[in-house]
């Protein structure tokens, strides 16, 4: 079956004063139907550029595309700004980041909610965008609906204004929820029940979620599969099992390492060394003035090899085993 | 038991605005002992920040008292009193002023308290402590990733040699891999320098490796307060279980660690309903009438182990612990 979205060797590159920075570095993904897919990396990763170029929303002078992106057998590159309107906010719906800064703060929640029901068309009439936008909420558990429908986003609260964003994205049923870090704005237990709503509700609407964040613990208890990048590259895709349970790639290895343990006893040790300058990224894998495993064959590109069962490391340690 | 290095009184902060009283903090009773890292952990808009103010002396207490090292501390101190006492913010971006170099920045401290040193040597040195080089005195923050100016930070409170160290979210702004290399200084400088620390923070995980002792803090009050793996192994207040069972863990072993919370975990936050007892009641599934009416007393549950919930007090039934009971 084909997927739903399926972003192929994307290259972008940023012409700036210091020279051409090449913040992706030939990205592959796929999120298919009605799945749940991770993409994990740490801060400058190249992850949440990746999802404004999927929606079309990277267009300045300056950079530099290459590479497709294709949802749903539409080129999203290629697409005029008429027909990307058209697929955002009905069939692709974005989650940021930050609950405040999301929604317009002088608009109460209906406006804005009525908006987007516009858009999706399944409403007409005042009254059943009304119904429509109070089921919406009622859906992600806010007890009061029409409290908050007349209120401002400054009245609610954090974990509130999250739980109307997701009702906002989910309304129009889209093939596509596109979440970049929802709810790492907010505490850990309102966190927890955001991320089990989304779960919960995606799974029932059939909806394909592709969620971007540096939380491994979050990954672990959202996604089914799960892409590790590093540095405007994937390093590592694969179920959310085997990434958690036998990470391949040195970086996956090391970050994993990082986390601080529930179980206590020793601290975790980092990463030494930085991010690489994407104006001047080292030869081959980006990842090798880092590692503890760097040969001289780390200066040459390095594929995703596969191992089995979907799994894939970008690493020279696993030649072999790609081979046999 | 040795001499506590901050005493903390039924500390209280208040604020009046035009539409009434804003409790920031209610009776807050904690100590500090020399050397040790007491974290205060809870979610946002608890107190946790408002305590640190009262400490570092930036706001006045309106009720309660402070003592450091058997001295009083009021907001008006001592500059010898201010010293012993330095405060790392939580955001790299924001703590440095951009406008100086790091030496600029480090010098301030030695300036204020009057250290007669050689301002460049010392600097150099502390960056040295905090694993960076000289080289980076003549730079500005712009030119330092968030590890590296967090570093800085460290060094500039360390420069007046301070007993004890308050940490807000040190960490919370850094990438993982960054805020490991940075909590491994932490602990290091703590040996080296015998310094107390009071981490605060909201990251459960972090503080299970970093904290002998941690205070859980609920809407203004403390909620329950133990050494780091008591309060992990039997979390008493419903809130401490609520907290540490929704941790998003990384394996299998942790996820075994949690304690079970079957119950929701939000009841009617959003209804607006307010307490007369315990904060928590609104959110707690155990909560019966007297929760919401008096206010919970921090019982003790075992040496070094207090809890402020009815249920731990005998005054309601403990149905968290008949739920122990079947598991």
């Amino acid at each position: 079956m084909k997927p739903l979205l399926k972003v192929s060797n994307l290259h972008l590159r940023f012409k700036l004063f210091e020279g051409v920075s090449h913040v992706l570095n030939g990205v592959s993904l796929e999120v298919g139907r009605g799945e749940r897919v991770a993409v994990v990396g740490e801060s400058g990763c190249g992850k949440s550029v990746t999802l404004r170029l999927i929606m079309g929303l990277v267009q300045h002078s300056n950079t530099r595309v290459e590479g497709q992106v294709e949802f749903d057998g539409i080129n999203m590159l290629r697409s005029s700004t008429a027909k990307l309107r058209e697929l955002r906010g009905r069939r692709i719906c974005p989650i940021f980041q930050d609950p405040m800064a999301s929604l317009n703060p002088t608009f109460t929640i209906l406006d804005q909610m009525s908006t987007v029901i516009r858009r999706g068309g399944k409403a007409r009439s005042r009254q059943e965008i009304f119904e429509l936008a109070k089921s919406a909420l009622g859906q992600v558990a806010i007890t009061d609906p029409e409290r908050v429908l007349y209120a401002y986003p400054f009245q609610l609260s954090g974990g509130l204004n999250q739980r109307v964003l997701i009702a906002m994205a989910l309304v129009n049923q889209p093939d596509l929820i596109l979440a970049d870090e929802p709810g790492t704005a907010l505490d850990v237990t309102v966190q927890e029940q955001t991320l089990r709503l989304m779960r919960g509700l995606t799974e029932k609407q059939g909806s394909a979620v592709l969620l971007i964040t540096h939380n491994l613990g979050v990954v672990r208890e959202f996604a089914d599969r799960v892409y590790v990048m590093y540095a405007g590259n994937v390093v590592e895709e694969g179920s959310t099992k085997h990434i958690f349970t036998s990470p391949k790639h040195p970086y996956t290895q090391a970050l994993m390492a990082s986390v601080p343990k529930l179980s206590g006893g020793q601290l975790p040790q980092g990463i030494d060394g930085f991010v690489p300058d994407y104006t001047k990224p080292p030869p081959g894998c980006r990842f090798h003035p880092r590692c503890a495993y760097a040969r001289e064959a780390c200066k040459q590109d390095q594929p995703l090899r596969k191992l089995g069962g979907g799994h894939k490391a970008a690493c020279v340690l696993y030649e072999e085993v790609s081979h046999a | 038991m040795p001499e506590a290095l901050l005493e903390v009184r039924d500390l209280s902060k208040h604020y009046t605005t035009r539409t009434g009283v804003v409790k920031a903090l209610d009776g807050v009773s904690l100590e500090v002992f020399p050397g040790e890292t007491l974290a205060v952990v809870g979610e946002s808009g608890l107190g946790k920040t408002t305590l640190a103010n009262l400490i570092l002396g930036t706001e006045g207490a309106t009720g309660g008292a402070l003592q450091f090292g058997g001295q009083p501390l009021s907001k008006d101190r001592a500059l010898e009193l201010r010293r012993q006492i330095q405060y790392v913010q939580q955001n790299p971006m924001t703590t440095l002023n951009p406008r100086r170099t790091i030496f600029q920045s480090i010098r301030v401290p030695l300036q204020t308290h009057r250290i007669a040193t050689d301002h460049r040597q010392r600097a150099a040195q502390l960056l040295e402590v905090v694993g960076m080089s000289a080289q980076y005195l003549d730079r500005f923050p712009a030119s330092l990733s968030g590890g590296q100016r967090q570093r800085v930070a460290i060094a500039r409170a360390l420069a007046v040699e301070p007993k004890l160290l308050v940490l807000d979210e040190p960490t919370s702004a850094l990438d993982v891999s960054v805020q490991a290399k940075v909590l491994a200084l932490l602990v290091d400088l703590q040996k080296q320098f015998r310094l107390t620390y009071i981490f605060i923070t909201h990251d459960l995980s972090v503080v299970r490796n970093l904290a002998g002792r941690v205070a859980v803090m609920y809407r203004r009050k403390i909620a329950e307060i133990s050494s780091t793996p008591e309060l992990f192994r039997d979390p008493e207040h419903p809130y401490t279980r609520m907290l540490i069972s929704s941790i998003p863990v990384v394996s299998e072993e942790e996820e075994a660690l949690k304690p079970q919370w079957p119950w929701e975990r939000n009841l009617a936050l959003d209804s607006g309903a307010v307490s007369q007892g315990c904060g928590f009641a609104p959110r707690c599934p155990f909560a019966e009438k007297a929760c919401w009416g008096e206010v919970p007393p921090l019982a003790t549950v075992r040496k070094g182990h207090q809890s402020a919930c009815h249920m731990v007090s005998g005054r309601i039934e403990n149905k968290l612990e008949a739920k122990r009971g079947e598991a």
